[in-house]
């Protein structure tokens, strides 16, 4: 039996310290086994994924993560459905550091949950040990796996992507915040073409977003503007240049930025005038996008949309032309 | 941007009519919630028949009043959308999270039978 077969039977086994082996099919006790890592069946000696509990969570699957926490496929003693819940990295359970932006990220997610763009918040808090936050489970493909797969997207599927992102950032503007790490790795597109962005760990007020962070750079450079390297503060156009790279990306295959080091990508970022142009990097792409995506990722701030409504309202009128050509005029 | 508020069968009914957008999304919000806090019912239907346009932020309202409904206990229904706000709801695909309706009465309907449903058990 799988781990993530029978949720029922899967789930009681948990609750009474078991789980099923992949390979025998042997019960096989929690108790016996360090978890999160992967474990030897005593019986078969196949290597399994080891299962913990986290409150009412059950951990079976590793999701990703890096330095500042893990996330795991989960689920819920209370509730059907699976979850993905974040804990602190095994080397780091009792650094206050590392505790502290989790319960700041689980702050900032609580404070924009729901919107139906985003992986929302269900729970979070201290438990058997762990600090965790359990999130909505988006069962789907992350955007850069998507475009690695098929080279690139439609136009049409980037408008809507482009549209869905767009409001999650709008959202998560009015509550006062800047997601501040919008990229493809980001993103999750479920299979009914629905996008929903996670990951809250940069998230930044409004007013901090104002105030220069001096060396403390924070984001993918491919994607992050230019002023957050520049120090000059970052606003709403910020969050519209990085969506706008996004979706360069997803519409070409490529990233707008083509160099490999950091440095060359921070040097091309505060380029005033930038080398590429429309007449080149965005000559295989429909007119109205190419100045839409044109407009978003301009290095002069002054010189981008302003606001999310602008954005929204030029990608809808493309959009709408697509749907029904005849609108266009 | 207009808002009336009021209550039918202990039910409350907020009418949007106008533009809901980055303009008028802090009045919409302040007013729904002043309102909602003194409320005795935590339940409330939308009548957004005479909104005809949202965008994002105006998205991101409703979804901030959900929230603080869901706080209370409370349970949010959507009804009678115009086409273009319909459109940025299908586009997002807002209906994971909203309860939508084609009409008013159908959502009071909707509440009706959880209140006849509970008092069976």
């Amino acid at each position: 039996m799988s781990l993530f077969g029978k949720r029922e039977s899967t789930l009681e086994m948990l609750v009474d310290g078991k789980f099923v082996c992949t390979e025998c099919n042997k019960l096989l006790h929690l108790a016996n086994y360090t978890p999160l890592v992967a474990g030897q069946c005593e019986h078969c000696h196949k290597v399994n994924f080891i299962p913990m509990k986290v409150g009412d969570f059950f951990l079976i699957g590793p999701l990703g993560g890096g330095g500042m926490g893990a996330v795991y496929r989960s689920l819920s003693v209370n509730s059907t459905g699976e979850y993905a819940v974040k804990v602190l990295p095994r080397s780091g359970l009792t650094d206050a550091d590392l505790i502290g932006n989790l319960q700041s990220e689980a702050r900032v997610a609580n404070a924009l949950s729901p919107h139906p763009c985003l992986a929302n918040l269900v729970d979070s808090g201290f438990a058997d040990g762990e600090h965790y936050m359990a999130m909505e489970f988006i069962k789907g493909e992350r955007l850069d796996s998507q475009i690695e797969r098929l080279s690139k997207l439609p136009e049409f599927d980037v408008l809507l992507i482009g549209l869905r992102l767009l409001s999650a950032l709008a959202h998560i503007y009015s509550c006062g915040y800047l997601f501040r790490d919008m990229k493809p790795q980001n993103v999750i597109v479920s299979a009914d073409a629905g996008a929903f962005l996670f990951d809250f760990g940069i998230c930044m007020s409004l007013e901090d977003s104002l105030i220069d962070h001096g060396d403390t750079i924070v984001g993918s450079p491919i994607y992050f503007p230019p002023e957050r390297i520049l120090g000059e503060g970052e606003r709403g156009c910020s969050e519209i240049y990085s969506l706008g790279m996004v979706l360069y990306f997803a519409i070409s295959g490529s990233n707008y930025f083509t160099a490999k080091e950091i440095d060359a990508i921070a040097r091309q970022h505060v380029r005033n005038a930038r080398l590429s142009t429309m007449e080149h990097k965005l000559k295989d792409i429909s007119p109205d996008i190419a100045t839409i995506i044109d407009r978003m990722i301009r290095r002069p701030m002054d010189e981008r949309y302003q606001t999310f409504a602008e954005v929204e309202r030029d990608m809808t009128r493309s959009l709408q032309t697509r749907l029904n050509p005849a609108s266009a005029a | 941007m207009d808002i009336t508020m009021d209550q039918h069968d202990g039910i409350g009914l907020v009418n949007l009519s106008g533009m809901l957008t980055s303009d008028t999304s802090e009045f919409v919000r302040a007013r729904v919630q002043s309102w909602y806090e003194q409320q005795d019912s935590p339940n409330v239907v939308f009548d957004l028949s005479r909104l005809d346009f949202m965008d994002s932020t105006g998205l991101g309202v409703l979804m901030a009043i959900l929230k603080m409904i869901n706080e209370k206990s409370g349970q949010m229904r959507i009804a009678s959308m115009q086409k273009k706000p319909s459109t940025l709801l299908s586009i997002t695909r807002a209906y994971r999270v909203l309860d939508i309706y084609d009409t008013v009465d159908a959502a009071f309907a909707s509440f009706q039978k959880q209140i006849d449903e509970t008092k069976a058990e």
